[in-house]
């Protein structure tokens, strides 16, 4: 550095200097609507039907350059993630998810620009830092710079985010019409836990990105035969085929906990399904239908994906109401 | 002969038929060579009746049809059917989209006749929650179980239940001022051996084989929302 201020902490790391743009608070992005759901497993009605529910909160903010969003929950209990950020104009717009069907308490997103997207103040006394270009701002301590309280590596959360044990698969050979679903698609005891003292339930809020998803389904696929007509006893006519198909599926994306000293990286349930066919072969008055049959909307095929270890910043929120 | 109507009519086998599919066996086993031998000197225009219906409007006969089969392709059944005034003939074709009723009936003069499982048989089927039990009819009070609705574009509109008793056909046409379905041939049936009659056996209430439904139905037709049918499906099998 040719000239200029730099600063560094206590580990030598530097904190400002002429090239590193540090991010400062613009505001709270203004929440609009939101869409709870899935609290169950839609259209279905039986066993292990109960899912966690989701609710997906909008927000807006306007500003020039790309913001940082921390979210800062309201009830720690919950799960959230930001699972969806566009910008269209100067206008962002954030989809946070929590888990949950409840829309009370929702989250505040807390966002940060570069030094240089801040709209200029009028405060007459602070500090600036630009770059050597003369007119860039890296550092402006009248617009509340970023203080991270904490952060590190967050492990990817488990593979598998369903609270029963494996994931649900295929299987055959149930009864025609066999339609109890037998895997507990909820996700409340499947994460990793980080320890980081500055974490806690009264003010701390996280940025971190919702990267990994995962898609489950159970099938259960149905049969029975039974003899068309017997003729002096015995089945002459041949057999008549009765099938019948139940599936049900939960996509997954990855969300994250905040308890006193602990970062959670885990999963909540973003949509799932239910679809059930039955048939049997010739169709007409109640006569069945055809073998053939197509069931489920999955919006891809069973798996886990994106499954990483992600990096996670903590901050204190009360810095900036 | 069973219709009248269906083209080549001559074509579908009666069970009380002289050409019917005991014509060709003895009263022995079979090996399932020797079956092949016997099934490969049927002709193979014939269809054999497997089920019949008789719908019964004011105790007489409206529509008469069956599900017939091929030995020599016993996976493939048709199902055809035939006013017994003339007006049209009835075939059924297979057409997905409702989770249990996967056909529609084509009528002669090409209109089709489209099906819609009640959201009570999804439910009972399969657990499942979509579909309608078609509130916005006038649906008599004493009816449990709301099956189905068929319709024709333009034209009737029907809404099919379950029958669980002769008491309850008595009710349903005093509701809708109809005259009852049945006539004094019948009443025999529904007073003690209603099951003789049903379209199949279900497990709709949940209790697993032995404790299966019987599944006969009745119908209210409306024509611009108001009852002028009412219908008994009677439905007869190869061996009764």
């Amino acid at each position: 550095m040719a000239y200029g201020f730099e600063a560094k902490n206590d580990y030598g790391n530097i904190i400002i200097n002429d090239t590193i743009e540090n991010l400062h608070f613009i505001g709270k992005a203004t929440r609009g609507s939101a869409d709870s759901a899935y609290g169950d497993i839609p259209n279905y009605s039986g066993s292990n039907d109960t899912l966690d529910g989701r609710v997906v909160h909008t927000y807006t903010i306007t500003c020039s350059g790309t913001p940082v969003a921390f979210i800062k929950p309201n009830d720690y209990s919950r799960w959230h993630s930001v699972i969806k950020q566009s910008v269209s104009g100067t206008t962002w717009t954030f989809e946070v998810m929590i888990s949950g069907t409840s829309t009370s308490n929702p989250p505040d997103v807390y966002c940060f620009v570069n030094a240089d997207d801040i709209p200029s103040s009028s405060e007459t006394h602070g500090m600036q830092v630009f770059k050597s270009d003369g007119t860039t701002k890296t550092f402006d301590s009248r617009k509340q710079p970023l203080a991270i309280t904490g952060g590190g590596t967050a492990s990817a959360p488990p593979s598998d985010p369903t609270n029963s044990s494996g994931t649900p698969g295929t299987t055959s050979g149930h009864p025609w019409n066999y339609a109890t679903n037998d895997h507990d698609f909820r996700s409340s005891n499947r994460y990793t836990e980080h320890s980081n003292s500055a974490a806690n339930t009264s003010d701390a809020m996280f940025s971190c990105p919702s990267l990994a998803q995962a898609c489950y389904k159970r099938q259960m696929h149905g049969f029975h035969q039974s003899c068309i007509c017997y003729i002096f006893g015995w089945c002459a006519c041949g057999y008549q085929d009765h099938w019948s198909t139940a599936s049900w599926w939960v996509m997954y994306r990855n969300a994250f906990r905040l308890r006193s000293g602990k970062f959670d990286a885990g999963w909540t349930g973003y949509a799932a399904g239910y679809a059930f066919s039955s048939a049997y072969e010739s169709g007409g008055w109640f006569g069945g239908g055809g073998g053939s049959y197509s069931s489920g909307t999955m919006p891809y095929t069973a798996k886990t994906i994106n499954l990483q270890s992600n990096a996670y910043i903590l901050a204190d929120s009360s810095r900036y109401d | 002969m069973l219709f009248n109507q269906v083209q080549n009519k001559e074509n579908y086998i009666e069970f009380d038929d002289d050409n019917y599919i005991y014509k060709y066996y003895e009263e022995r086993p079979y090996t399932e060579e020797e079956s092949q031998s016997v099934v490969a000197t049927m002709p193979e225009e014939h269809w054999f009746t497997l089920q019949k219906v008789k719908i019964y409007v004011s105790g007489a006969i409206e529509i008469i049809g069956a599900r017939f089969f091929r030995p020599r392709d016993y996976n493939i059944s048709t199902h055809i059917a035939e006013y017994t005034d003339g007006s049209a003939t009835i075939e059924f074709r297979e057409k997905k989209g409702d989770p249990l009723l996967q056909w529609e009936g084509v009528l002669s003069d090409g209109r089709i006749i489209n099906y819609e499982s009640s959201k009570t048989l999804r439910n009972e089927y399969g657990n499942l929650l979509t579909g309608s039990d078609f509130d916005e009819y006038d649906k008599a009070p004493i009816v449990n179980r709301w099956l189905a609705r068929s319709w024709i574009e333009d034209g009737e509109e029907e809404l099919l239940f379950l029958v669980e008793s002769r008491a309850m056909l008595d009710d349903v046409a005093a509701y809708y001022s109809l005259p009852v379905p049945y006539n004094d041939d019948i009443k025999p049936l529904l007073d003690g051996n209603l099951e003789a009659i049903r379209l199949k056996s279900l497990d709709l209430d949940g209790k697993g084989p032995g404790e299966f439904v019987a599944v006969v139905v009745a119908s209210i037709v409306f024509e611009d929302g108001v009852a002028t049918k009412f219908r008994l499906y009677k439905i007869s099998r190869w061996n009764e």
